[in-house]
């Protein structure tokens, strides 16, 4: 993969945090890249820092040492756990948040935020408010909002898991698919080790606190690369799920 | 809810009339206690049992309302009365909200007034009426500062707090699309607790109304507060008794305006942001 073009290059990352009653070290040391197109996960134990780091390539915080580059103009996209819309907007107004706040060329982004609303369904609830809304489908408004500012880097924070299973799963595919459509790098932390393995092209797995990459695996299937749902169908999904679940070594 | 089509059964036939009973049950209950009370009130004031000249009855402060209504007098008051306690919740709500905005804007300023606002919010405000009255005057202003004050603190004390709990996520949303603090308090803060600042706005209304009958009282001049310290040094309770009756059909109809306009805004969700 190396060849590829590098989209997110992450070097010698470490953050501690200051609080009342001491340090918090809770990223040591790390150093990964991200290529052009490619669906990485970062899985873990929870509590090991897998957000903060999202939130640090976000720009959200600063990293107390290390540093990251990103190519291109470096624009990102930020899909939260909770769809976050607005509901005192309608649904093409929550879309066009980005657009309003990062300014200039509204009509243009109008247009790619209409255009995508049409592509992925939701033209006919533009005018809805949020509430009216299945969870399905307010997640499917969240990336078109992300999508909207067109970003070159997507991060996914727990992005599927505030929904129930069943849901979970349908949403998955269609929030892949959709990534794919739009030719998408993205970063998604979770701690659901199916679904980092059932989307991704990588997964990163990371130690608890202080987290350090515990190791990374390049997840291939022999059938080729099908829909999330369809990959967990395959032989070596349950080969790279036994792996990584005795990478995270939960202790109850 | 998926609503079955065709025929309506029995059950339901037998469930919509119990239902319909139900409520006109209710309501007759309520107007009949009314109307029981009054009736109570005038016949026991009528057989002597109670003394009218103290206990008024409601005859005769219904007498009393149609005298005050015929020497336009009670249009007077009822302005004067309606316009302080306007200008006091008005005035309370949004006052409180810029102070609140200022808060949220400087932490600095929040932690440095915190032991203030508390120490301001367990004060009963009403022991600053005096005060007030000395330094503005013995008239409406001293009333409308007196009814500000009441609501003044507990405003900012509220709208802060829901300024401060307003979802991170979402603030985590804008901030990622590079919004600045004034970005997040325009986009988020506000318009997320509309309903906060509404709710506010309707507790502030009661808050007012004791504020300007207090303010009345201790001025004098003009108002139903006016009218019904007036009427009970003079002993004339059926004075007294139309003015309180007064002032509940008006207070009451001003929460309900204010509940009805509260409502249109939280339904169209859209006006804001």
């Amino acid at each position: 993969m190396s060849e590829q073009n590098i989209m997110v290059q992450v070097s010698n990352l470490a953050l501690t945090y200051q609080s009342a009653e001491g340090e918090i070290e809770a990223i040591r040391d790390l150093s990964f890249s991200v290529a052009d197109g490619e669906f990485v996960s970062v899985i873990g134990p929870s509590g090991c820092g897998k957000s903060t780091l999202l939130s640090i390539i976000a720009g959200l915080l600063s990293p107390t040492a290390g540093e990251i580059r990103l190519a291109g103009d470096g624009s990102i996209g930020y899909m939260l756990q909770k769809d976050s819309l607005f509901p005192w907007r309608t649904i093409r107004r929550n879309v066009l948040l980005g657009a309003e706040i990062k300014g200039g060329g509204l009509r243009a982004a109008e247009e790619y935020a209409d255009s995508l609303l049409k592509t992925y369904g939701l033209w006919e609830f533009r005018d809805c408010f949020p509430g009216q809304l299945s969870g399905g489908m307010r997640q499917r408004a969240a990336l078109i909002r992300t999508l909207a500012v067109r970003p070159q880097l997507l991060l996914l924070d727990e992005a599927f898991s505030a929904l129930d299973y069943q849901t979970r799963l349908a949403v998955a595919d269609d929030i892949y698919s959709i990534i794919r459509r739009e030719g998408k790098t993205a970063m998604m932390v979770t701690h659901d080790i199916s679904e980092a393995v059932s989307l991704s092209d990588r997964v990163i797995v990371l130690t608890k606190r202080p987290a350090v990459i515990k190791s990374i695996y390049d997840i291939r299937f022999a059938a080729g690369r099908k829909s999330p749902l369809q990959c967990r169908e395959e032989p070596e999904f349950r080969e790279y799920f036994n792996q990584i679940w005795r990478d995270i070594d939960v202790h109850v | 809810m998926s609503m079955s089509e065709g025929p309506v059964s029995p059950e339901r036939t037998a469930w919509l009339r119990r239902r319909r009973r139900d409520r006109l049950l209710v309501r007759s209950a309520k107007i009949g206690l009314l109307a029981g009370l009054l009736l109570l009130w005038e016949t026991a004031a009528r057989w002597g049992t109670i003394d009218p000249f103290i206990t008024s009855s409601p005859s005769r402060f219904t007498g009393s309302i149609l005298n005050l209504i015929s020497r336009g007098e009670l249009w007077q008051h009822l302005s004067v009365t309606t316009f302080e306690v306007v200008c006091g919740f008005l005035g309370g709500t949004v006052l409180g909200t810029l102070i609140a905005v200022a808060l949220w804007c400087s932490p600095f300023l929040c932690r440095v007034l915190e032991p203030y606002l508390v120490v301001l919010n367990a004060l009963p405000k009403i022991a600053l009426g005096p005060i007030f009255i000395v330094w503005l005057g013995a008239g409406p202003l001293a009333i409308i500062v007196i009814a500000l004050s009441i609501s003044l603190v507990v405003s900012i004390l509220e709208v802060l707090n829901g300024f401060l709990s307003t979802d991170r996520d979402m603030i985590r949303l804008v901030e990622s699309f590079g919004a600045g603090r004034l970005g997040v308090l325009c986009r988020v803060v506000l318009p997320a607790n509309l309903p906060t600042i509404l709710s506010s706005l309707k507790i502030n209304v009661g808050m007012s109304w004791v504020g300007v009958i207090v303010g009345e009282f201790l001025i004098s001049r003009a108002g139903l507060g006016y009218l019904v310290v007036y009427g009970s040094q003079v002993f004339q309770l059926d004075l007294v008794m139309a003015s309180v009756v007064i002032l509940s059909v008006v207070a009451a109809c001003m929460y309900f305006c204010i509940q009805w306009i509260e409502q249109r805004l939280l339904r169209r969700r859209g006006v804001n942001g």
